[in-house]
């Protein structure tokens, strides 16, 4: 059972998807459904015995390209339709252990370009509005199986945080005439304080307004609005300051840091989007190496997120850790 | 880049990814370097482009 409820207090979609309660969780490493199928082995998602990168459709989808028709009724205070969309899942490597920061970036360089053409696919589509490319990794986030991979939601709408953040930047472009993002990128290169590391396309910060203490921006330094606009060369420094903010965090307390990673960019509806501009955000849910940083009261409640350190200290700390994205 | 699509027989599909040995994303693409040519770009898709 799917569908998508109205909720009109908050003015926002949720998706019910009663299957997704018999996904997969924590297979034992002997049967991993997303390892390469071996011989005489059990049948898992990928039936090649070796791959570079896989993306398939998710088994357990939230949304789907042929949804069921709502269980139930709409009414006038709560419409309901169909979960439109496509989830996708993406395999970063055949090999069951290690992490997206265990890539070569040339490995990395070349996920990206899978990432792009998920994006220019998907986003091809008129019933996609949105395409939003993210991974969950840890289990502190979650995630149910541990063999390194991301997800693609396609969604039929405006994510509410997306839509909010678009409504910014419409507000600022026609105040200003110029794209928010690439003055928050000014502000913060002109400072430097909040600076984690910087290439020749690329800058990664902890923001001014870090909701996690170890939060992580990573933008495009010229004004870029999805991964269609960068060139081969900007590809490969992404895959550079991705590795760097990656492996700083491992460093940071010597395990593999969970985290949430997210990228934004250019809607897929068509239409105009001056304020659009390329970037990830890594929301890790660490406070220290022992503590987690829940999600509580006031920021489920409320909205309003408590951060209980300072975005410039966590900013330097993680400067601080030399890291070689090279190797 | 090299892309296979299968369908599975659930009907989900499948693709596969290859790159040659060190092969960027992008090298080997006629066009590849999208500066000053962004036709690709969903938001330059044309009606029913699905």
């Amino acid at each position: 059972m799917s569908e998508m409820r109205w909720n009109p207090v908050l003015q926002e979609w949720v998706v019910t998807a009663t299957h997704r309660q018999d996904r997969t969780f924590l297979p034992p490493s002997g049967y991993c459904p997303l390892c390469p199928t071996k011989e005489g082995g059990f049948p898992t998602e990928v039936p090649r015995q070796s791959y570079d990168f896989v993306v398939f459709e998710n088994k357990f989808p939230s949304l789907s390209k042929k949804p069921p028709l709502p269980a139930i009724a709409a009414s006038d205070l709560y419409p309901v339709k169909e979960a439109n969309g496509v989830c996708e899942v993406v395999l970063y490597s055949e090999e069951h252990t290690g992490t997206l920061a265990d890539l070569p970036p040339a490995r990395v360089a070349q996920l990206i370009g899978v990432w792009r053409d998920r994006y220019e696919d998907l986003g091809s589509r008129k019933e996609i509005d949105y395409v939003f490319i993210f991974e969950n990794k840890g289990e502190a986030i979650g995630v149910t199986i541990h063999h390194p991979h991301g997800q693609i939601y396609a969604f039929s709408h405006l994510p509410p945080k997306i839509k909010r953040e678009i409504e910014s930047e419409r507000s600022h472009y026609d105040k200003t005439g110029r794209c928010l993002h690439c003055d928050i990128i000014k502000e913060e290169e002109s400072i430097a304080q909040r600076l984690v590391c910087r290439t020749e396309h690329f800058v990664a910060f902890v923001p001014f307004y870090a909701r996690y203490p170890y939060e992580v921006h990573i933008y495009a330094r010229e004004h870029r609005s999805s991964l269609s606009d960068l060139s081969p060369v900007e590809e490969r420094d992404m895959a550079r300051i991705l590795l760097t903010v990656l492996r700083k965090y491992d460093r940071l307390w010597g395990f593999s840091m969970p985290y949430m990673m997210v990228m934004h960019q250019r809607p897929t509806s068509g239409g105009s989007w001056p304020g659009s501009h390329l970037h990830i955000e890594f929301y890790p849910p660490m406070r220290t190496a022992e503590k987690m940083k829940y999600l509580a009261g006031c920021e489920s409640g409320a909205g309003t997120y408590v951060n209980d350190t300072l975005p410039e200290e966590k900013a330097e700390e993680l400067r601080k850790i030399l890291v070689d994205p090279e190797n | 880049m090299l892309k296979e699509i299968e369908l599975k027989e659930d009907g989900r599909t499948l693709i596969y990814y290859s790159f040659a040995e060190s092969e960027s994303a992008r090298s080997g693409l006629p066009g590849s370097d999208k500066k000053g040519g962004q036709n690709n770009s969903p938001s330059h898709r044309t009606q029913g482009s699905n």
